[in-house]
């Protein structure tokens, strides 16, 4: 799965990048929520678009706006629908959904995420945080798309419910190819769990690259007003003022490795 | 003597089995623990949202002796959550609506507008609808709104929660200024264990309990049962713990240069 965006001009942005989905990508910035928004193509910018070789179109928009689907930073429970099946229920209706058994589609769906089927009679209210976020993905994968922008979905959840949902992603990535991008201000979450990042500032991308080397350009990032994830800072810190060859690294038990061999 | 606040052995549903703690005077309290664990519970129960029985005692009297207006004058309770609607077009007309409240001469309604949009730095924001701002201006204009009121106590529910850190660092340092000057005591809730870092008092709730409590460097160091409920230790007391565990530091620093002058002098 592949979007390419070339010379892409919508409400004053202009940027051209490519999103692929051998990359879980992250989104950050001051205004990074507009650009989330511009890449869901809810609306068709000028422009050159290419999602998997193919030209997007003013004729083909409509079909190419189902296959990417945006989830926005609180989900939109609907007070008078109670159970996780009659949630579902009513977006196959409202968005038109094609789909032959709707049962089985409904079970499916939950199953991905790792539910059990029985939960589509409970109340979506009774569940957990981290079950409540699986939901909410089970949902949005019912139309089948190919796209999954997420806008801080780890909001709200401790970190034994963040690997959980991380899991989630990451299979869906493996084993579906989907694209997966995640857009949030937190540093070191998007430092953990992405491997492209694309930094956005006053309308335009300022600087797109590997996680790792992006992130390790610190001065660079600091000075232009981003924030850096705290194991990359310390790192950085102990490699430029004491002098020691230490590596990057995401998880804090190799850091403490590292610094045991250089003490 | 009698405390500010005490909850003695609060039960609710399945939540709560047994909490009880003190709270004194001008003091800031921090509440966490996993998802689920009722964080939320707890502050809609301590600002009377949820009503309980001979459980919460505020100056030594139940919360359901005093009559209900009272009870919010003397309390300010925010649940982000609960999604508050601003009832004016611009934050100038939100903020004096509820001066008018409080202050009498047009003088002391001026001089307090411009008092709390110094210390809230609001100025940019004056002649904004405050439902369009960022959540961190509305989290400040809520909270300047609270204050007027010159409550003793707030009730502060994962207030920091849409904050990036340095926003959170920001805030929590206007909320520990504001609770020294004026002397009111705070209990907040959260998911983030570095805010606790700046709190007198940390407890943490599990299956309905207190799990730890204590002052937060001597909490917030105890990795192995944190980790279990699912929270994360702040980066810097998680290196020094375990920096310690390998005999190469001998306690928790929070500062990053001292830390790496510590490991390589």
């Amino acid at each position: 799965m592949e979007i390419e965006l070339e010379n892409i001009k919508i409400n004053d942005w202009e940027f051209s990048t490519n999103l692929s989905s051998n990359d879980i990508i992250g989104i950050t910035g001051p205004d990074y929520s507009e650009f989330l928004n511009i890449i869901s193509l809810k609306e068709l910018p000028e422009g050159k678009i290419k999602i998997d070789k193919e030209d997007v179109t003013k004729e083909n928009i409509l079909d190419i706006n189902k296959k990417i689907c945006i989830m926005k930073k609180d989900f939109k429970k609907y007070n008078y629908l109670n159970t996780i099946k009659e949630h579902m229920d009513f977006i196959i209706n409202y968005y038109h959904l094609q789909i032959k058994n709707i049962d089985k589609k409904e079970r499916d769906s939950l199953k991905i995420v790792g539910l059990s089927s029985d939960l589509l009679d409970r109340n979506i209210t009774s569940l957990s945080k981290s079950e409540q976020k699986k939901v909410e993905i089970a949902i949005n994968l019912l139309s089948n798309p190919d796209v999954l922008i997420l806008d801080e979905p780890f909001k709200e959840l401790d970190n034994k419910s963040r690997k959980k949902i991380m899991m989630v992603l990451t299979r869906l990535k493996e084993q579906y190819h989907k694209l997966i991008i995640i857009g949030s201000r937190n540093s070191n979450i998007l430092y953990q769990y992405t491997t492209k990042m694309i930094f956005v500032k006053n309308k335009r991308i300022f600087l797109e690259g590997t996680t790792q080397e992006c992130y390790e350009r610190v001065d660079y990032l600091k000075r232009n007003g981003y924030q850096i994830p705290e194991i990359v800072l310390f790192t950085y810190k102990a490699i430029k003022k004491k002098k020691v060859k230490l590596d990057y690294h995401k998880d804090i038990r190799d850091i403490i490795k590292d610094i045991y061999k250089h003490v | 003597m009698v405390e500010l606040l005490e909850v003695n052995n609060l039960k609710y549903k399945e939540l709560f089995e047994d909490i009880s703690f003190q709270v004194g005077q001008s003091k800031f309290i921090t509440v966490s623990g996993g998802n689920n664990c009722g964080k939320t519970t707890l502050i809609r129960i301590l600002g009377g949202q949820i009503p309980t029985k001979e459980t919460i005692k505020l100056f030594g009297r139940y919360i359901e002796e005093y009559p209900q207006n009272l009870w919010k004058e003397i309390t300010g309770t925010i649940i982000p959550q609960d999604n508050y609607q601003f009832l004016f077009p611009t934050l100038e007309k939100e903020l004096y609506h509820t001066i008018h409240l409080f202050k009498k001469t047009e003088e002391e309604k001026k001089t307090t507008y411009k008092e709390i949009i110094k210390k809230y730095k609001l100025t940019k924001y004056q002649k904004k609808d405050p439902n369009k701002v960022p959540t961190y201006i509305q989290i400040k204009i809520l909270l300047a709104e609270k204050m007027l009121a010159s409550p003793q106590i707030l009730f502060l529910d994962d207030i920091c929660q849409e904050l990036d850190s340095k926003e959170k660092k920001e805030f929590i340092n206007l909320l520990r200024t504001l609770q020294l000057e004026t002397e009111i005591s705070i209990i907040m809730t959260t998911s983030d264990l570095n805010i606790t870092l700046e709190s007198d008092y940390l407890l943490i709730i599990d299956k309905g309990k207190i799990l730890l409590k204590g002052e937060p460097l001597t909490v917030v160091e105890k990795d192995n049962i944190l980790n279990k409920i699912g929270l994360d230790l702040p980066f810097m007391v998680d290196l020094s713990v375990k920096l310690r565990d390998y005999n190469v530091v001998e306690k928790i620093e929070l500062d990053i240069d001292r830390m790496a002058d510590e490991i390589w002098k």
